[in-house]
């Protein structure tokens, strides 16, 4: 099925500003065409009349009610009996005949008006129609009218005054009135109009297809920023999400879209920016581990060696695979989780058993460092996802433990948050606390704070990442506090 | 010839000392940035390799840092980055080259030579004194086309001596040069090495190439030897 309206805007303006033309230019040009045919129509009828009138000044009204009609013989030719001809009659105010001209002769009867009308019209009243002889058209005009009157009798009836005389007058103006008949071809009336019609139709045929052109043409010119705007939308791609919109050149409509697409373009800039800076820093941190395995085993096999040197190259070369598949770990859960392919399934669990159970874990450590750990649990049971809560445990106890000098201590709590219910598990320590303005940072991919003494290559800068979409995976999320100094509580919330 | 691996990752690192030792380089390792640029500031290394990652402080700031403080050394970057903005950065701010991670031990070491020898302003991998020919590149030593076996701590001796031919080296050059901070330091132990050196150079040859000028330290130069003292050696 084809589209009655267009697909392209250009087309669909070049469509609506045409159709609005068309029904400009021809209701114009049909308006026109019938003024100029009333006037047309109407002057024929004037010239008609003034044929009429002239019949009647040619005719003089005598005393004593009789009629001196003098028309000249070079008047009459025009109404000899030929094919064409044309047709006069004149008549008193009873309908009886005056005079008529030589081709009515021959019993051709024309139309005439009522008897009464004869009576009762008034001097100046005509009636015009169209009649048709011999095949051809004509225009009949019927006038009444006053013919010349004797001077005689004029100056009696001006002479005569009061309301008897006055009303004689009007009686015997009545007597003297006549009625002319006149017919005149339509035919150049006819030629005129037929052409005027040709000359408005071609007229409005061109104007509607220059109006077609111009339409198009003006859409083109008018949709030239938008077809701009495309064309720059166009050229962007990943590679230059740099690039912006140019938006001042713009016309006021399109000012929005374009900031929009600017707003839009920005924030997808910044997500590619961070997604490679994520691909880079992954690469980085496996290329590192890997690179180490690499050097190990080259440096080892460059010389033959002790068994005691192979194990000892061999023990560094495992340590870094270890690193390397704990990474891998790191990244396919991290990428799970972005993936929302984790799905929690909360069941009832021993909350205090749970703690008890992560902490073992970290005794040992602690332990080294001289950490004390402290537990106050408030909590019997609780609905959790331990697969989901164990790691971020793990994470939070460990990193207390990495990052607090010796003499520091951790504290582990869990208890139903009086304001909103929630299930909170706190891990909190005495450690050197996170400047506010790190805060924010800790959940970033591959972020590490400052770590005095030792840096652990094991650990990538993932945990709190991943703790943190773990949590949002159980509905929950992990709120931070600390002050620089005097340590720091990390708390999971569940609800 | 002395370097210094800055280099967080400690099997790396323990890798590399281990590599370029066998080598007969000396040897230190860094592993954070702060660390790195106090050893940069306090010895004359011929040639930093620097890893970009650092904790502490970031590796192309060490590398500011330390061409900031007017340090010679040159500078080899390694990263696990592979950008080129990363690559045009390390070098625009002084670095000598690039290497990125994973790479072979084989061509860090040839790029790390590479380095000496330009530090010493020789493009040709063999330098010749007289009938002694040492190529630096394949690491063998001639003496009137007689392979000489050398181990790396004298090959790197030798070759020191020979980058400096026809210059006074002092003891404390050699020890800044050839010796790391693990290197038992004996007052001796360079004039034991001197003196291991000249038996397989000099010792079955009428005319030693290593001389000793004595207060000031050792001298490798073709030097015509005069007749009496043939005589007296034949006595």
């Amino acid at each position: 099925m084809t589209r009655l309206v267009p697909r392209s805007i250009r087309a669909k303006l070049a469509l609506y500003v045409l159709l609005l033309l068309a029904v400009l230019v021809i209701g114009l040009l049909t308006s026109v065409y019938l003024l100029a045919r009333r006037s047309i129509w109407q002057s024929f009828r004037d010239s008609l009349a003034a044929e009429a009138r002239s019949f009647a000044s040619m005719m003089e009204y005598e005393r004593g009610g009789s009629f001196d009609i003098e028309i000249p013989e070079s008047f009459l030719s025009r109404f000899d009996p030929v094919p064409g001809c044309e047709y006069y009659r004149v008549f008193d105010y009873l309908g009886r005949r005056l005079a008529v001209s030589r081709s009515l002769q021959k019993n051709t009867e024309l139309w005439r008006p009522s008897p009464d009308w004869f009576r009762k019209a008034r001097p100046g009243d005509d009636i015009f129609r169209k009649i048709r002889t011999e095949g051809e058209e004509k225009g009949l005009l019927t006038l009444k009218c006053l013919p010349r009157i004797e001077a005689g009798e004029q100056q009696n009836g001006e002479s005569e005054k009061g309301k008897k005389g006055k009303a004689r007058d009007t009686v015997s103006l009545q007597r003297a009135a006549i009625i002319v008949q006149v017919t005149q071809s339509t035919g150049p009336v006819r030629h005129l109009l037929s052409r005027l019609g040709t000359i408005l139709l071609v007229g409005g045929f061109l104007t509607l297809a220059m109006a077609t052109l111009g339409s198009r043409a003006v859409a083109h010119v008018g949709l030239r920023p938008i077809r701009n705007l495309a064309s720059s939308v166009q050229r962007i791609n990943e590679h230059t999400l740099g690039t912006r919109v140019p938006h001042r050149t713009l016309p006021d409509e399109l000012i929005p879209l374009a900031t929009k697409t600017n707003e839009m373009l920005s924030r997808l800039e910044k997500a590619f920016q961070r997604e490679k800076r994520l691909t880079s820093d992954a690469a980085h941190e496996i290329r590192t581990p890997l690179s180490a395995l690499i050097t190990a085993l080259e440096v080892a096999l460059r010389k033959e060696r002790s068994g005691e040197e192979y194990k000892e190259t061999m023990i560094e070369c495992l340590s870094s695979a270890r690193n390397l598949k704990k990474l891998t770990d790191s990244l396919l859960f991290l990428a799970a989780l972005d993936a929302g392919k984790v799905h929690a399934k909360p069941r009832p669990v021993n909350i205090r058993k749970l703690l008890d159970e992560t902490i073992d874990i970290y005794r040992e450590r602690a332990k080294k460092k001289s950490l004390p750990i402290g537990t106050n649990v408030s909590v019997q049971e609780a609905t959790v996802e331990p697969d989901l809560l164990v790691p971020i445990l793990n994470n939070l106890i460990s990193n207390a433990i990495e990052y607090c000098r010796p003499g520091d201590s951790v504290s582990i709590s869990a208890y139903k948050r009086a304001s909103d219910s929630a299930l909170c598990i706190e891990v909190a320590d005495t450690g050197p606390g996170i400047p506010q303005s790190d805060i924010e940072k800790l959940f970033y991919r591959f972020y590490r704070g400052r770590q005095e003494g030792d840096t652990d290559i094991g650990h990538a800068g993932l945990g709190l990442a991943i703790a943190a979409k773990a949590a949002e995976a159980m509905g929950g999320r992990i709120e931070v506090e600390s002050e620089l100094g005097k340590g720091c509580t990390f708390r999971v919330v569940l609800r | 010839m002395r370097l210094l691996v800055i280099e967080d990752n400690k099997t790396l690192a323990y890798s590399l000392r281990q590599g370029f030792r066998e080598e007969g380089f000396a040897v230190d390792v860094a592993a954070d940035g702060e660390e790195g640029l106090w050893y940069a500031q306090s010895n004359p290394y011929d040639v930093i390799v620097l890893d970009l990652t650092l904790p502490k402080l970031d590796g192309l700031e060490v590398l500011r840092q330390i061409r900031k403080c007017g340090i010679a050394s040159h500078v080899i970057c390694l990263t696990a980055r592979g950008a080129t903005e990363d690559k045009v950065h390390a070098l625009n701010l002084g670095a000598d080259d690039y290497l990125a991670k994973p790479f072979a031990f084989e061509e860090l070491l040839a790029r790390v030579r590479s380095l000496c020898r330009r530090a010493y302003q020789r493009k040709d991998p063999i330098i010749r004194v007289a009938d002694l020919e040492i190529n630096t590149a394949s690491r063998t030593v001639r003496r009137g086309g007689n392979l000489i076996q050398l181990s790396a701590r004298e090959y790197a001796l030798l070759e020191f001596l020979a980058f400096h031919a026809g210059e006074v080296v002092t003891r404390t050059m050699i020890w800044d040069h050839l010796y790391d901070f693990a290197d038992e330091s004996t007052s001796n132990v360079v004039d034991v090495h001197v003196c291991l050196l000249r038996k397989k150079i000099d010792t079955d040859t009428g005319h030693p190439l290593i001389h000793t000028r004595r207060g000031e330290g050792y001298i490798l130069e073709d030097i015509p030897v005069p007749q009496h003292v043939g005589r007296e050696r034949k006595r």
